[in-house]
């Protein structure tokens, strides 16, 4: 796990400070260009008047000791500015997550037990158009209708309360996931609901109910598990259109600006954070398969 | 580089160059002309109603402590919190107002100004704004280890090279002094008769005792001013949400309507549509409007009063490379002045939203904006455009550069320009579009012939324009255009007092610069237009500064 953070700090570093590009001069915005005094006292104050071996070895130095560097743009520390928009971004995936969870496994369920049903065409239909259709559009589309048109939510931002703030971009980030997640749901089901050890609980008598539930659950949720450990990264990723469209102060709002400024401690710090906890994650999910799985478990 | 040339660049009017088409603080929206600097939504006297909190959409500001405050979106909040020596009255002539100081004049040859502070003005703690509280304030911007990006505002000051270098080589300002809390003095490295326009810049702030140096957290969040309005006791700008300011009741000159203001913060991504759309769903009492939406806005807000047209000072024109054939010579730039529809140009690409401009000094700096001074030159004449080239060598086949930010919205522009170069002059047109930090650093290096520019100015003077972009020693003048008899002018400009003096010798300037010499080509004046919700304001504007006007604001 270390390993993985280490290699992907030097990828970053380099790919971020080798390429060509004026950080400090771009993090002037709209203004004149900086007179040299200025520009030499900010070389100094973010260390880019050292060569980029030394900058690099800094900058691990400072990482262990949890200091990600202040930002170019904001001369804020970035771990404060992370830290606030961390934590809007964790909630929304979590509740995103959750969506996922509930409606992706359960249409999964429903489709896979009532194959080629009226039900399974219906969400065989709408997952389609989740994933076919752009976030943004989907962003955008909710936003008229709920926040413009009908007035019940707010359009952007938190200034309305976090609970009711978090429905409109929590649904937008969940979309696409939660399609894919009851694409893979159904499709396992409905192998496992073919399989041996169905039949036989079947044949001993057990309930519909206890069958799916008990067995056939149980036995198709691995792998959608392992999506989901992926997949939030990716929700990580959709967050900075959907943080975009909904102003929701996350990391994915923050990196998008930092890229766009060069603004070089931000999107360390975000990418470092995202790598920690991707990796973080994936390690959950490979303790949670032990606990499905006794065969992983023995192995 | 920039260093080399301070001494020469003493009393440029700070500047802002334009990331977007609508210069400093602006956007793509808001570009164009027509109408006076002013507002729709003005007052119609009576019963002025006190109350209500003014909702803003701004971008994430970089600061809001006066140190740093160097964008719109910074300057919009800590205007509201300080007030400096003088302030400026955007809708009112080109004059001056007191600020803390009451009264102000300079010596004979404007090197030396002497400020007289009003007694008993505090800032939001209760401590007395004096003399120190402006020496502190300046010092504390301009010194080297703060890594100001808008101390050079005070850059005139003596003593600011050695204070600002890095590391600084010297704790203060060798050129102020205060004989007494309420005088301050400021001596500056040469004369300049406008140096108290300077000083409405935030950067020109008093600070209180307690602010510390510009790394203090507590104050960059939160800062104490002397303003009309001051932070909402209790908090601190909650970054990427919002601002929120409360009236100061304790405020010296006249206390605003409103009971505060909440600055909205938006994500730079998207912005404009995003605060148009918070707008639209009463979200926020103040828009700019998306260039597509234009048309939609004027049709749907102007009837209802809602709609702000306002003049800006900024301008928008072609910059010429002066230091390689074929633009030295002056033919060859009028031919491509006039090879240009402008007012093809507006309809087509920005929705008949600008005006063609006719000079280079702009409407909103009054007796100094000499309508048609740029003649023949700003009309579109393919004929006498082709003659022109013709005489200056621009032959059929030519191929020049047409440099260009790409980000800022500008390809419907440059490609509209390439084509009609092109087409009325058989020139081959390369554009060369980059971002814009980078844009302006090739432009520096003279890595082209002709650019896309912008410009404004950051207080009302308009030796804003002319000494930055006329003068032959600017840093700021890409062009390389030089004229001595220009730099005679421009040096007595700035000692002549008197304001219609001042107004001749400019106009002589453009004359000679524009009229004569078109060292650059003036294409559009700058227009504002921004929406606010007039069912429940009245008195809102903009000012000099596309900052709406909320001293005058109040409920409905």
């Amino acid at each position: 796990m270390m390993l993985v953070l280490f290699g992907a700090s030097i990828i970053l570093f380099v790919s971020l400070f080798v390429v060509p590009g004026d950080p400090i001069a771009t993090s002037q915005g709209e203004g004149r260009q900086l007179d040299p005094a200025t520009r030499a006292a900010l070389e100094r104050r973010y260390n880019l008047d050292k060569p980029l071996p030394q900058q690099y070895v800094g900058y691990l130095g400072r990482l262990a000791q949890g200091d990600l560097g202040e930002s170019y743009v904001y001369r804020r520390s970035v771990n404060t500015i992370l830290k606030e928009k961390l934590g809007n971004t964790a909630k929304l995936a979590v509740v995103a997550i959750v969506l996922e969870i509930i409606l992706g496994i359960m249409a999964g369920i429903i489709a896979a037990v009532f194959r080629y049903s009226f039900l399974d065409v219906l969400v065989t239909l709408s997952t389609t158009l989740a994933i076919g259709v752009p976030t943004l559009v989907i962003g955008l589309a909710l936003q008229n209708v709920f926040a413009i048109n009908l007035g019940w939510l707010p359009l952007q931002g938190q200034s309305q309360g976090v609970g009711r703030s978090i429905i409109l971009p929590a649904v937008t980030l969940a979309a696409v996931e939660t399609a894919l997640v009851s694409r893979l749901m159904r499709g396992t089901m409905s192998e496992v609901m073919r399989a041996d050890f169905i039949r036989t609980a079947y044949a001993k008598g057990l309930s519909k109910r206890v069958v799916i539930l008990k067995h056939a659950l149980r036995n198709s949720v691995i792998p959608v598990l392992t999506f989901l450990g992926i997949s939030f990264g990716g929700l990580l990723g959709g967050a900075l259109i959907t943080e975009t469209v909904f102003n929701w102060n996350g990391i994915g709002l923050a990196l998008v600006g930092a890229i766009q400024s060069q603004d070089n401690p931000i999107v360390l710090g975000v990418v470092t954070y995202g790598v920690a906890i991707f990796v973080l994650v994936n390690l959950v999910v490979d303790v949670a398969y032990a606990f499905l799985d006794p065969r992983i478990r023995l192995e | 580089m920039r260093i080399t040339g301070r001494s020469t660049r003493v009393g440029i009017a700070a500047v802002c160059l334009a990331l977007v088409a609508a210069a400093c603080g602006g956007s793509d929206d808001d570009e164009g002309a027509g109408g006076q600097t002013g507002q729709t939504g003005g007052q119609t006297g009576g019963t002025v109603k006190t109350g209500g909190v003014f909702r803003i959409p701004i971008g994430e500001p970089a600061a809001i402590d006066p140190y740093n405050a160097r964008e719109s979106e910074g300057s919009n909040v800590t205007v509201r919190l300080f007030t400096g020596l003088v302030t400026y009255d955007g809708n009112a002539e080109l004059k001056m107002r007191p600020g803390v100081a009451e009264s102000w004049q300079a010596n004979t040859d404007c090197t030396e100004w002497t400020f007289k502070l009003r007694r008993g003005s505090k800032f939001h703690n209760g401590e007395e704004v004096d003399a120190n509280s402006f020496v502190r304030g300046w010092t504390r911007a301009s010194i080297g280890t703060a890594a100001s990006q808008v101390a050079y505002h005070l850059q005139q000051i003596e003593g600011y090279e050695a204070l600002h270098a890095t590391p600084p080589t010297a704790q203060t300002f060798t050129g102020l002094s205060v004989p007494d809390p309420y005088t301050l003095v400021a001596k500056l490295n040469a004369g300049d008769c406008e140096f108290d326009k300077q000083l409405v810049h935030p950067v020109a702030s008093p600070v209180p005792s307690n602010a510390g140096d510009t790394r203090n957290t507590t104050f960059n969040e939160a800062p104490v001013g002397n303003g009309p309005f001051m932070m909402k006791p209790g908090t601190k700008w909650e970054h990427n949400q919002r601002i929120s300011l409360v009236r100061n009741d304790n405020y010296f000159g006249k206390k605003p309507n409103i009971d505060g203001i909440e600055f909205v913060i938006f994500p730079a991504q998207g912005r404009l549509e995003a605060e148009y759309r918070a707008f639209t769903a009463g979200e926020v009492d103040f828009a700019r409007i998306p260039p597509t939406l234009f048309k939609q806005a004027e049709g749907t807000y102007k009837p209802q009063g809602s709609f702000i047209k306002s003049e800006q000072p900024g301008i928008n024109y072609l910059l010429i490379n002066h230091a390689k054939p074929p633009f030295n010579n002056a033919d060859a730039r009028k031919a491509v002045s006039m090879a240009i529809d402008r007012e093809a140009i507006n309809q087509g690409v920005y929705q008949g939203s600008l005006t063609s401009a006719t000079a280079f000094i702009t409407p909103p700096f009054g007796a100094f904006h000499t309508p048609g001074i740029c003649g023949d030159w700003c009309k579109f004449d393919v004929n006498k455009a082709k003659e022109a080239a013709q005489r200056g060598g621009l032959t059929p086949g030519t191929r020049i550069k047409l440099a260009y930010n790409n980000d800022g919205g500008h390809e419907p522009l440059v490609q509209a320009w390439k084509d009609q170069l092109e087409k009325n002059l058989g020139l081959v047109v390369e554009l060369d579009g980059v971002p814009f930090a980078e844009h302006l650093q090739k432009r520096d290096r003279g890595d082209f012939d002709i650019s896309r520019a912008a410009w404004s100015t950051d207080y009302p003077s308009a030796d804003g324009f002319t000494t930055p972009l006329l003068g032959s020693t600017s840093e700021d003048n890409d062009g390389k255009y030089s004229n001595p008899e220009v730099d005679r002018l421009l040096k007595l400009s700035k000692t002549q007092k008197s304001d219609a003096d001042r107004e001749k010798t400019i106009e002589e300037i453009e004359r000679i610069a524009i009229g004569r010499d078109l060292a650059l080509a003036p294409t559009y004046y700058r227009t504002a237009y921004r929406v606010f919700d007039s069912n429940k304001w009245t008195g809102v504007g903009l000012d000099f500064f596309e900052r709406p006007t909320l001293e005058t604001a109040s409920l409905k």
